[in-house]
């Protein structure tokens, strides 16, 4: 068939170097003791001010993490990461706290800018109702949080959780590792021990946050893991959703993001999560990118609680990533949306967890997976119903495109049923696009490589349309830019 | 649980049993070498722990307290024509001349067997001094490539089984019944190898069967298929255990090209029972059906594995499976298609549908892709659920009675799987047998 030949080619020539974020920015770092030890986290705790009983935390969690060996279970291969040769905290120099935008280092903007981060323009806009505020971490501290001020009127607390922890002590010692406990898996423990910072949201009661809050993480520094520890409590009838958005440059060396996120809804509260990922993948040999092993959890602790992840990932050479809702109150609901491309040689072993408790519980699943050049790409779910879950409910959809023959697509559900009344479902497809698809655009006059894109978008519209208006431009221009030569 | 600390756990007895059964082998035997191999590897990796991804659902050493003394409780039954025409299976489906093979406790029985000279299809016991080559060969292949703990304790224990050749050419369809009734408590193993040449034909025809509720049996039983090109052969399998039987079966299938497999089984009882299945598709063109039945009930667990993996071009399978579950059953149905990167043109399908009928009953099921080839059709469906009531409020208002309307609604759920049977004579037969199982089903009990 000339238009498989041709896509097959079209993917031969993905060249990850086509990697638009590729850059490091030159800054002076401040960074702790080589390798992870109690003096490291010592040094950690110590360099963000933390009070003593944030630091028998931390410790704590690496007695436990002391105990756990890493996790092989993943359908995931990577040399094995020494932690002893790693920072576990580097930190931009010149952070002092700047009050406005133009206190900040203006490379850092740049950099931003580069990103297509629109920091300036959302200030400009600051009296418009689309705003985006942006807590933007660059490697580890949170350099500037923007709309502070204007979301603080309402009552929203957004900001860093190193100052989360120094100034609402009681919401953090209440809500933090509530979802995640400590020890839940070696990555989550190690997060930790040695998270350094991330953001901190903390929704009133009966409050509809009027804005869409984000979050750009970066990876700037060589060698130094980023430990993100991320928290949202939306108090009883709220509502925020939350944007992720990750790019980071281009290195030789695998560099490690272990990030812990945790979403609490109490009753009537709605928390809508959604994230783009576009970590430097590797070459197109597999060499370098992101090891991405992250714990993201949900807990719909209130009755009528949503909690909703949309996701796509783009980048990262090794994926491994589950976000999850335990649907504990009564009528709670789960959603979850996922795409996820993997390209060159790329690993993904992605999923979610939809735990049914309470009565009445829904949830949903849609994950479309597409598996292009050397790459695999697995999806991992589990779906459990309680004894005492009645009418739990669970649709699950997974799709996965194959382009070339030399990548791979997996499905692994795990479904489990100890109620009467659940209804669960489940169906996966997989298969390729099909030449009939292509002959019928070819027959009206539009090209293969136009054909592909319009296929591969409408293979991924079910969840592009989940993404809130601000992120879908983006999350467009990534599926395009990951598929770039195949999809036109 | 009686479990005392002098007690020594399961997992301790079956091994010192293996190391008095290797002893005792004979070390000129063809499978002395491939027993102690066995050995070996079943004394570094013991019995398989929840941690094991294929046994996560499946705590054997939960089931299994002690291994049962093998005893003399019931002697055996006579009369070969009595003794057959107790099965409803065989009464209806025997024509006079078919061969059947009759285990009791894992030892073939001639005197209740019928074996007719045949030309097409030879058969020989496995406790024969010596085995015939093409089993020999067979066996070590299987052997060799396999490390799965219960297959290795299989290979080391087994002491009976029927060694059926079918030869090339042999366009009349043969019966092969292989009966295996529990007679007695005890620890029984056996092995068949079935080989079926080129353009050959064969039903084979299984059914196990505890002769009584109270007989205490632990047995592993497997079966290795070899089968050739441009062949047709279909296997029907019934099981119906007492509740504290416990077995694990294991069933290994080499396909070669342009041939149809069609496997239906139903399976009832049993305090555990595991049902592995390994299905090689290594020819092109090949056609192959997997399904079954699972009806629990009491405490009964029953766990479905099931790998198949497409290693040629332009192969087809489709699996099917459903359980009802009711009482405290639990069901676990761990299905793989995995489509290798020659496979192209792969169309595969599974399905895996459970009715959960009681608040104490569970199913777990994790049906599992993996491809990699692109130009294929892969897919899988999994559904638990209830009967619904809007169903069952429909049929009431219509003046079926409420049993009568469950009963009408399992049965829907489940007679979908017969159309895979592709032998009419047998789908008549099991069509019957699965009719009268679930007219027991509002009653609680599956058991015939």
């Amino acid at each position: 068939m000339p238009a498989v030949k041709e896509t097959v080619k079209q993917v031969d020539e993905i060249s990850v170097d086509k990697y638009k974020f590729g850059w490091s920015t030159d800054f002076d770092v401040e960074k702790s003791p080589i390798g992870l030890s109690e003096d490291t986290i010592r040094f950690i705790s110590k360099k963000k001010n933390e009070p003593e009983w944030m630091l028998e935390w931390r410790l704590d969690a690496f007695h436990r993490y002391n105990t756990m060996t890493e996790p092989e279970w993943a359908k995931v291969n990577y040399p094995k990461i020494n932690y002893d040769n790693m920072y576990f905290y580097s930190a931009p120099k010149n952070v002092e706290g700047p009050k406005s935008l133009d206190e900040v280092d203006p490379e850092l903007l740049k950099t931003y800018e580069k990103l297509g981060i629109p920091l300036k323009e959302q200030e400009m806009l600051a009296g418009v109702k689309k705003n985006i505020a942006v807590d933007a971490v660059f490697d580890s501290v949170s350099v500037v949080t923007t709309f502070k001020d204007k979301l603080a009127e309402d009552g929203i607390i957004f900001c860093s959780i190193s100052e989360a922890i120094q100034n609402h002590p009681d919401l953090v010692k209440k809500y933090l590792s509530s979802v995640v406990p400590k020890s839940d898996n070696y990555y989550s423990a190690l997060n930790s021990a040695v998270f350094t910072d991330g953001s901190f949201v903390y929704i009133p009661p009966d409050t509809r946050c009027p804005m869409e809050l984000s979050t750009y993480f970066r990876i700037n520094d060589q060698n130094t893991g980023q430990f993100e520890r991320t928290l949202i409590i939306a108090d009883k009838g709220s509502y925020v959703s939350y944007l992720e958005g990750c790019t980071a440059p281009q290195r030789d060396e695998n560099q490690l993001h272990a990030a812990v996120v945790e979403l609490i809804a109490l009753e009537n509260a709605e928390i809508k999560y959604s994230t783009v990922q576009n970590w430097y993948p590797g070459d197109e040999n597999g060499v370098g990118g992101i090891y991405n092993f992250v714990t993201k959890r949900g807990d719909c602790r209130g009755k009528n609680s949503k909690i909703s992840w949309t996701q796509v990932e783009t980048g990262s050479a090794v994926t491994w990533k589950y976000p999850s809702c335990i649907l504990r109150g009564d009528n709670s609901v789960g959603e979850f949306y996922s795409i996820a491309i993997s390209n060159s040689y790329q690993q993904i072993d992605s999923g979610t967890k939809m735990i049914h408790l309470g009565k009445n519980t829904t949830s949903k699943i849609i994950s479309k997976g597409i598996s292009a050049g050397h790459s695999s790409n697995a999806y991992r779910g589990l779906v459990s119903s309680h004894r005492k879950a009645e009418n739990a409910r669970n649709f699950t959809q997974c799709d996965s495109l194959l382009i070339g023959n030399n990548c791979s697509a997996h499905t692994v559900p795990y479904i489990e049923t100890k109620n009467p009344t659940t209804i669960f479902e489940h169906e996966a497809t997989t298969s390729k696009i099909s030449d009939d698809q292509i002959f019928y655009c070819g027959q009206r006059g539009i090209n293969v490589e136009v054909a592909i894109a319009l296929i591969v978008n409408g293979f991924c519209k079910e969840v592009l349309q989940e993404l809130p208006m601000e992120f879908a431009v983006e999350a467009q221009k990534l599926v395009g830019i990951s598929l770039e030569g195949s999809v036109g | 649980m009686s479990t005392t600390d002098i007690q020594i756990s399961a997992e301790e007895q079956i091994l010192s049993y293996c190391k008095k059964n290797i002893a005792t082998q004979d070390k000129k035997h063809c499978f002395y070498n491939s027993r102690l191999g066995a050995y070996e590897l079943f004394k570094r990796d013991g019995l398989p722990g929840v941690k094991n991804e294929n046994w996560k659902y499946t705590n054997i050493l939960q089931k299994l307290e002690t291994i049962p003394v093998r005893s003399q409780i019931h002697s055996a039954p006579l009369n070969v024509n009595n003794f057959i025409n107790n099965f409803d299976i065989m009464r209806k489906l025997r024509d006079t001349n078919d061969t059947v093979l009759v285990f009791m406790d894992g030892k073939m029985q001639e005197q209740l067997s019928l074996l007719y000279e045949k030309r097409n299809i030879e058969i020989s016991s496995l406790k024969d001094d010596v085995i015939p080559e093409w089993a020999n060969k067979i066996n070590n292949k299987k052997h060799s490539e396999n490390e799965d703990e219960l297959f290795n304790l299989n290979t080391l224990l087994m002491e009976d089984g029927a060694l059926i050749n079918v030869k090339k050419n042999n366009i009349r369809i043969e019966n092969v019944y292989i009966v295996h009734v529990g007679n007695n408590n005890g620890f029984y193993n056996y092995r068949h190898i079935i080989n079926i040449e080129d353009h050959a034909q064969v039903n084979i025809i299984e059914l196990k069967i505890s002769n009584k509720s109270d007989i205490d049996a632990l047995y592993t039983s497997s079966i290795i298929w070899s089968i050739g090109n441009h062949c047709v052969v279909n296997n029907v399998k019934y099981q119906a255990h007492n509740q504290i039987t416990i077995g694990f079966n294991q069933q290994y299938a080499d396909i070669g090209s342009n041939t149809e497999f069609n496997s239906f089984t139903i399976s009832s009882g049993s305090k555990l029972l595991r049902e592995s299945r390994n299905i090689n598709c290594n020819g092109s063109n090949s056609n192959i059906s997997i399904s079954g039945v699972n009806l629990l009930d009491g405490n009964s667990h029953i766990d479905t594995f099931l790998s198949v993996r497409h290693k040629a071009p332009n192969t087809i399978s489709r699996e099917k499976y459903k359980s009802i579950i009711n009482d405290n059953a639990k069901g676990v149905f761990q299905g793989n298609i995995i489509v290798d990167q020659i496979a192209q043109k792969t169309i595969a399908k599974q399905s895996i549908d459970a009715l959960i009928l009681s608040s104490h009953a569970e199913h777990d099921a994790k049906p599992e892709l993996e491809i990699y080839a692109d130009d294929v059709q892969c897919g899988h469906g999994a559904t638990t659920g209830q009967i619904s009531q809007d169903s069952l409020f429909y049929l009431k208002s219509r003046g079926i009675p409420e049993d009568e309307a469950r009963r009408l609604l399992i049965h829907a759920f489940v007679t979908d799987t017969l159309d895979e049977i592709k032998d009419k004579k047998i789908l008549e037969t099991f069509g019957d047998v699965m009719n009268n199982m679930l007219n027991r089903v509002s009653k609680g009990n599956f058991n015939v």
